[in-house]
């Protein structure tokens, strides 16, 4: 009898054995899945970024300086895909500069920014969705600070970016979210161009 | 004295299947993961990714030219895998009945010039 005690005792530590191995090989598999369902997302949401770079980095050839490609590849974006964006566009020419806000974060939100050494220190507005608000300004010296916050959900985003005003000079700022199922990719990016 | 001797060979029987079972278990798993969908993924993305960050991909969708977009990627990829670009993401071409993996890429122009683009690309394994 004491030596069917040792059987029984290998056929327990056999089954634990064999529910560890099954244990074991059900997360390498999640493992693999989450891995290529993140990379998946991180190269869209880097897509999207790259192209509003690409786009700022066009504009130094361009003849007039507006939001309007800005605006119509963010319209286009959201047809396609299920994407939060907030951007933030300013062309500085001489030491006047003009600045826009464009929120497509699918809910209204309260937009304030303050600009140093400038005629206009503080822009407080409401922005609907899918719209785009700007104004116009001058800046006392070269290099000002402007700091953005936007709140949406209860949480308050803020951003400071730096400035130089002189001739044809553009800066971007846009923060990017691509939500899928019940995951998202988020991504902010800063683009500074002087030409 | 006897019954010593077989309590003896009964644990050592037993701990022999105890190791044999685990070198059994272990040495391969119960279900393989299917990592072949995978590396059409991975190869579809990286040769998606070099055209996308040297512009030819920008350079070519500037003319709807997803013919010359589909003929690099069939170079770039291993030849068991079949390519399909489509610049409005229809599912015509697609086989119904195999794993297809499709990257989906935004254009926003081509140097000075503004444009909207989308384009699919989808592969299978033949």
């Amino acid at each position: 009898m004491k030596g069917q005690m040792f059987l029984i005792a290998g056929i327990i530590l056999l089954l634990g054995i064999i529910t560890l191995a099954n244990i074991m090989n059900i997360y390498s598999v999640f493992e693999e899945m989450r891995h290529t369902e993140a990379s998946d997302m991180n190269y869209r949401v880097d897509n999207i970024a790259r192209e509003y770079e690409y786009m700022i980095s066009a504009m130094s050839s361009q003849s007039q300086i507006n939001s309007n490609n800005i605006r119509s590849f963010t319209e286009n974006i959201t047809q396609y895909e299920d994407v939060e964006i907030f951007f933030l566009l300013a062309y500085a020419n001489n030491s006047d500069y003009t600045m826009w806000a464009g929120n497509y974060l699918k809910d209204s939100i309260n937009f304030t920014a303050n600009m140093s050494y400038s005629i206009i220190p503080d822009w407080n507005i409401f922005l609907d969705d899918k719209s785009v608000s700007f104004i116009i300004n001058n800046a006392t010296i070269t290099d000002i600070e402007i700091n953005i916050s936007y709140t949406l959900n209860n949480e308050n985003e803020k951003q400071s970016l730096p400035m130089r005003i002189t001739n044809n000079s553009i800066i971007g700022f846009f923060d990017v979210r691509l939500n899928e199922n019940d995951n998202f990719a988020k991504k902010r990016i800063f683009v500074n161009r002087t030409w | 004295m006897v019954k010593a001797y077989l309590y003896t060979i009964e644990l050592m029987i037993t701990l022999s299947i105890v190791f044999l079972i685990i070198t059994f278990v272990f040495n391969a798993p119960s279900f393989r993961p299917d990592f072949g969908k995978n590396v059409i993924k991975k190869s579809i993305i990286n040769s998606a990714e070099y055209m996308y960050y040297n512009d030819e991909l920008r350079k070519f969708m500037e003319n709807n030219n997803e013919s010359l977009v589909e003929a690099r990627i069939i170079q770039m990829v291993p030849d068991t895998i079949t390519i399909e670009v489509s610049d409005n993401c229809d599912t015509a071409n697609l086989p119904q009945f195999l794993d297809v993996y499709r990257v989906k890429y935004y254009i926003a122009g081509y140097q000075e010039r503004y444009f909207f683009k989308r384009i699919c690309i989808s592969g299978w394994e033949q």
